[in-house]
């Protein structure tokens, strides 16, 4: 039966995730895209709307065995946004959207079937899936060119663990202008002593701290950037757990968050409240008490929570491969993203 | 059709059925007067139409609604006859469309509905203010879901709304307290979240809702509270007000009220909530930030 | 040690017993004997007994020349404040070795001529012997200083290069000397400042204080309390305070006073020079100015009628008094009043280890109250996982976090508690580093911070951020990552001068952050302290 082989592609996807083969979200988009390639070029489909159920029961696949999951649902959900796009193109059809302006210009033969079969469907929306890829390739460049319009000289830069995009927005910006970076540590991973190493290497004065000292070191510090896991529908983000902490701090001193987000971080998902089980995951206790520490170790509880949720109002700006947008702007971003029908699978 | 008959269609739709919200009703007393219009331009059938707005907000219902539904009506006409040449068949056209319109308003609810229900977790406690009918449906939809939570009701003076409210939920079987408009402060602390309805949303984001809902955002967002705006999307409408004194009386107060009293001396009916307070707002669009509402609009007008 | 029981001074027997470090007994013995010597007793026992002294690891049997040789060379560094520590020290000292025995025992000899009054009548020789005598010490200590600025981290101690009585900072230009060869790497340390903070570097104590050194002045206890502070064996206010009053009755009971001295007098310049030294290993906390100042007071007001041993047996009720009042009580009275306030079912946030909260809980525990605790921890120094377990053997039901997860428990936390290490006079709380932040994510989520603190722990200062004052820890802590095998990336940092880490051990709170203090007066608002301080200050006088 070609429809449970053809999941096969996911499900290795899904697997290679869950046994953490990737250490950085940019990876797995790229295999993400790359799966979509296969789909498109070699999946039996006929019609876009035979095409968008497949991507459709992959992307329910996914957030069913990792609901925290975002880069792979998201990219996907772009891609149903291309092809209805390519279709309404090729058909010359235009599609009834979601808006006042739609609400009340709609007529009743505008809904869309996307169930003709036409040709040149297929080779379009891989010309547009390379496309893409391109974007996906030098958007970490593309994100650390604006590195100069943000950071001065002499300035205290606060960042909190490892981010390869802020690793290079920072090297970036090192080269033409001399700065401090402070990072914190973020135990227990201790992710930050590797980007601390790094940035020493590329020049620039560099001060380790530890999680406990963020409170203390902000009221000096003149920005803070980092980057995150996901970025919700609202604004809001999840982050690294500790960076909650860290954006509580910076607002009370009133110094700028800044977050550097590629575009398929963005997830058209709104989150009810934080504390629901999907939002965050837990891993294991030994990297906060080893597990040699004692017989009390059966008396006790060790909480090692990986996420956590920053509300909007604390991020001040979302620097994307496109430019800086406000929180409050992420849902136009959404919209141009994603279909609105997309949201919720 | 006349003023008279105009007003008693309108009041007939909102006596009749108990569901409908009055923006609703006041549409479709527009499409009964596009129905019944024996006019032959479009300028005259606009007259009528304005006229046909003018009675109804001078019957005593809240005109926040009224208006905003009316206002995108006539957008809705003035698009509509752009297309073609004879009347008739722009009125017929007109009238399709209104059909069209009025179906997707019917829908708009289950929409929110929708979405407004997936945020209402077991064991959470709920506030809300007054009586509103799409935060009544959410809450009865989230009950069959089979979520356990509790909803705390303003009585909401003067008309003490809240105690219909409280005698619906409890009728569904809902835990339901019904608590003084100035005991907000004091149950804030021991809520999850806040939901209201609203009765029209302004441009900048905010919502004209009962008098007292300013409050509980106020109090909200002292105490981290998210508050939720359920809201169907025909409710948007192009007003900015800058404060409180800036909303239009005729908003604040019935006509009767307008016209027999001084006015220093009533209270008013709604107040302002700035977008500040708001943390989201469900609509039939989807959830919307705050500012998504005035790209809406914007959308729209221009 | 036969050797030294020709010795008639009692008391240096009696001290032996206290005492394990030879040395430190050698040394003791050396500064009783030095006082005793214009009494004029016989050298040759003091020679012996001090060579025990510096010897105490090495053999003690050398030859009766080495052992006057050392001694000599001893008196004269002591008396100029430079200390030996061992046979094969600097080589630039032999050549005048001579020269300067034969200045001692001039020195000696105008010593007994003179008598008590301390006058000395030179004669021409001497005079010129005297200058020579200077101009040695200039040159030895010239040298000694050129070794402490070439091996130390920026250390404040200018009195290196001045001769003085005081051997507590003598001996660390002698560690100075010790760190000789490994010259090179320190000097590269001396990038590795952050300039927010470089004013703190000043004080940090030197590490690991060598084992070979004397200390001439200070008392054994102090010394072993020194060494105590300097590796982070004792830590939190409370502990440290506690140590420093029992060492603090160990030198009143040892103490001699030297005739035509009062013993309030004398103990008051003994005990500066032990405090300068503690000073020296790790800077005072709050608690223990206030605790030592209060002692000084009571000092000042105690009888100089009275006979010496009824003057010691009040300075150590002095002492007694205090502990018991102002410390257990107040633990008594605080715990009394937070045991109201925690009722069945709550979650209880703590963050650290304080000992006042160790005990608030257990109480509250014994009485039946049924909570639960989560101790927040953090790096380098992990005080949360003591904390963890006193709790779990008091059978109370607890999880431990990191303090990266404070928002994510922070749900369903009724209250927090928080110890203090001083409460300052504007109303911030000056506690371990990190506390600021449980306090902020706390009020993020509207949920109540009790601040408990003994009213001793109250100060006159004020502050509005970290980094005025705050103590800079063991930098290498923060480089090295537990319970692994792989070493950090950081491990290398030294080598590399654009890479530093910071190790700051106190932050402070602002008051808004604090729902309320509990002291064992009142439950306070945080502004209230200089009240409290007013109506202290009222008492005491």
């Amino acid at each position: 039966m070609p429809e449970i082989e053809s999941l096969s592609d996911i499900s290795r996807l899904i697997s290679d995730i869950q046994h953490k083969k990737f250490t950085r979200s940019y990876d797995i988009a790229l295999r993400t895209e790359e799966l979509l390639q296969e789909l498109i070029s070699k999946g039996h489909w006929k019609s876009a709307k035979e095409l968008m159920n497949l991507v459709k029961t992959r992307i329910q696949l996914v957030r069913e065995n990792l609901p925290q999951e975002a880069t792979a649902p998201n990219i996907m959900r772009h891609i149903l946004k291309v092809i209805r796009e390519e279709y309404q193109s090729a058909s010359k059809k235009k599609d009834e959207g979601q808006s006042l302006h739609e609400l009340v210009t709609s007529t009743p033969s505008n809904v869309l079937d996307y169930s003709d079969s036409l040709i040149n469907l297929r080779s379009s929306i891989l010309d547009h899936l390379t496309e893409y890829k391109v974007e996906l390739e030098s958007s970490s460049d593309n994100i650390a060119a604006q590195a100069l319009e943000h950071i001065h000289t002499n300035e205290i830069i606060l960042t909190v663990g490892k981010s390869n995009t802020v690793e290079k927005f920072l090297k970036r910006a090192a080269k033409d202008r001399i700065f401090n970076v402070i990072v914190v540590e973020g135990a227990p991973l201790y992710a930050g002593h590797t980007m601390a190493a790094s940035l020493a290497k590329s020049n620039i004065q560099t001060t380790v701290i530890a999680d406990s000292a963020v409170f203390a070191m902000m009221s000096r510090v003149n920005k803070v950037i980092i980057g995150t896991h996901t970025v919700l529908a609202n604004g809001g983000l999840r982050a690294a757990s500790g960076i909650h902490a860290v954006a509580l701090a910076a607002k009370h001193y009133s110094v700028p968050v800044m977050v550097l987000s590629h575009m398929y971080k963005f997830c058209p998902i709104y989150v009810g409240s934080h504390n629901h089980e999907a939002f965050n995951v837990c891993a294991s206790p030994a990297n906060v008490i080893p597990y040699a520490f004692g017989p009390i170790l059966d008396k006790i509880e060790v909480n090692n929570p990986v996420y956590d949720y920053v509300p909007p109002e604390l991020v001040t700006l979302f620097i994307s491969h496109q430019g800086g947008n406000s929180p409050s702007y992420v849902y136009r971003l959404l919209s141009e993203l994603y279909h609105q029908d997309d949201y919720d699978i | 059709m006349d003023g008279a008959k105009v007003r008693e269609f309108f009041c007939k739709i909102i006596r009749e059925d108990e569901d409908v919200s009055v923006g609703v009703a006041a549409i479709r007393t527009l499409m009964e007067i596009i129905k019944h219009s024996k006019s032959e331009t479009v300028q005259e059938l606009e007259t009528n139409l304005k006229d046909g707005i003018n009675v109804m907000k001078n019957t005593d219902y809240p005109v926040t609604a009224i208006n905003s539904g009316c206002e995108l009506f006539l957008r809705f006409i003035t698009l509509a006859a752009l297309d073609t040449r004879c009347f008739s068949d722009c009125k017929k056209i007109m009238l399709d469309r209104g059909h069209l319109f009025i179906k997707k308003l019917d829908e708009a609810r289950g929409k929110i509905v929708k979405l407004a229900s997936k945020f209402i977790e077991d064991g959470s406690k709920v506030l809300t203010h007054s009586r509103s009918r799409v935060v009544l449906q959410a809450l009865r939809k989230a009950h069959k879901q089979n979520k356990r939570f509790e909803v705390f009701v303003t009585i909401s003076a003067p008309d003490n709304s809240g105690k219909q409210m409280c005698k619906e939920l409890q009728a569904e079987g809902i835990p339901c307290t019904l608590i003084l408009d100035s005991a907000v402060g004091y149950i804030m602390e021991q809520v999850h979240f806040i939901m209201v309805g609203a009765e029209g949303v302004v441009e900048s984001g905010g919502i004209v809702n009962k008098v007292g809902s300013y409050t509980m955002a106020v109090c909200a967002k002292e105490m981290k509270k998210p508050f939720y705006v359920l809201t169907e999307s025909f409710k948007f409408s192009r007003l900015f007000p800058l404060g409180q004194q800036d909303l239009p009386e005729e908003y604040k107060y019935t006509s009767s009220v307008r016209k027999n009293s001084d006015l220093k001396k009533v209270h008013p009916l709604v107040d302002y909530t700035p977008p500040a307070y708001i943390t989201l707002l469900f609509t039939d669009l989807g959830i919307l930030t705050p500012s998504a509402v005035s790209d809406e609009l914007i959308k729209l007008y221009l | 040690m036969d050797k030294t029981k020709t010795s008639t001074d009692g008391s240096s027997k009696k001290e032996k017993k206290h005492h394990k470090k030879q040395s430190k007994d050698g040394q003791l013995e050396a500064n009783l004997a030095e006082n005793e010597v214009s009494h004029g007793c016989k050298k040759e026992i003091v020679n012996k007994t001090n060579n025990d002294a510096t010897t105490g690891t090495v053999a003690q049997k050398l030859s009766e020349k080495e052992l006057r040789r050392i001694e000599w060379e001893k008196k004269l560094e002591s008396q100029k404040g430079i200390t030996v520590t061992s046979n094969d020290q600097s080589v630039g000292q032999q050549p005048s070795e001579k020269e300067l025995r034969r200045l001692e025992w001039e020195k000696k000899l105008q010593e007994q001529k003179a008598g008590d009054t301390g006058k000395e009548t030179l004669s021409k020789a001497e005079i010129k012997a005297k200058r020579r005598e200077q101009q040695e010490a200039q040159r030895q200590a010239k040298l000694a200083a050129e070794n402490a600025k070439n091996a130390a981290e920026n250390v404040k101690k200018v009195a290196a290069t001045t001769p003085i009585k005081d051997p507590g900072k003598g001996l660390g230009k002698v560690e100075k000397k010790l760190d000789f060869p490994k010259k090179e790497t320190k000097k590269t340390t001396d990038v590795h400042k952050v300039q927010l903070v470089q004013h703190l570097y000043a004080e940090m104590p030197q590490k690991k204080v060598s084992k070979l050194l004397v200390y001439n002045n200070i008392h054994p206890a102090f010394v072993k309390l020194g060494s105590q502070y300097l590796n982070k064996t004792i830590l939190g206010s409370n502990a440290r305070t506690l140590a420093l009053m029992a060492a603090l009755k160990h030198l009143i009971i040892d103490i001699q006073t030297p005739p035509k001295q009062e013993l309030c007098r004398h103990l008051e310049t003994v005990l500066q020079t032990c405090t300068n030294h503690l000073q020296n290993c790790r800077p005072f906390a709050v608690s223990m100015v206030n605790a030592l100042r209060n002692f000084k007071l009571h000092l000042t007001q105690v009888d100089t009628n009275l006979k010496d041993s009824e003057k010691k047996a009040k300075l150590q009720d002095v002492i007694d008094v205090y502990i018991h009042d102002d410390i257990y009580k107040a633990g008594d009275a605080i715990s009394l009043k937070v045991k109201e306030k925690i009722s069945d079912g709550d979650v209880i946030l703590i963050y650290g280890c304080s000992s006042l909260l160790k005990k608030i809980l257990v109480d509250a525990h014994k009485e039946g109250k049924k909570f639960k605790v989560i101790v927040a921890d953090s790096r380098p120094l992990l005080e949360g996982k003591e904390m963890l377990r006193r709790l779990v053997v008091a059978k109370i039901e607890c999880t431990y976090i990191f303090l990266n997860a404070v928002s994510y428990v922070m749900n369903s936390v009724t209250k927090v508690l928080l110890g203090a290490h001083a409460l300052l006079t504007n109303g911030y709380v000056m506690s371990r580093i990190g506390t600021a932040q449980v306090a902020l994510v706390a009020k993020a989520y509207n949920k109540p911070v009790l601040v408990c603190c003994e009213t001793y722990k109250f100060s006159e200062r004020v502050q509005t951020d970290s980094f005025v004052y705050n103590e800079i820890g063991d930098p290498d802590l923060l480089s090295k990552i537990p319970n692994t095998e792989d070493p950090s990336p950081l491990s290398k940092w030294k080598e590399n001068n654009k890479l530093t880490p910071l190790n700051l051990l106190y932050d402070v709170t602002p008051p808004d952050f604090v729902t309320a203090v509990v002291t064992e007066i009142a439950i306070l608002p945080c502004t209230s302290v200089p009240v409290v301080l007013r109506i202290n200050a009222i008492e005491n006088t």
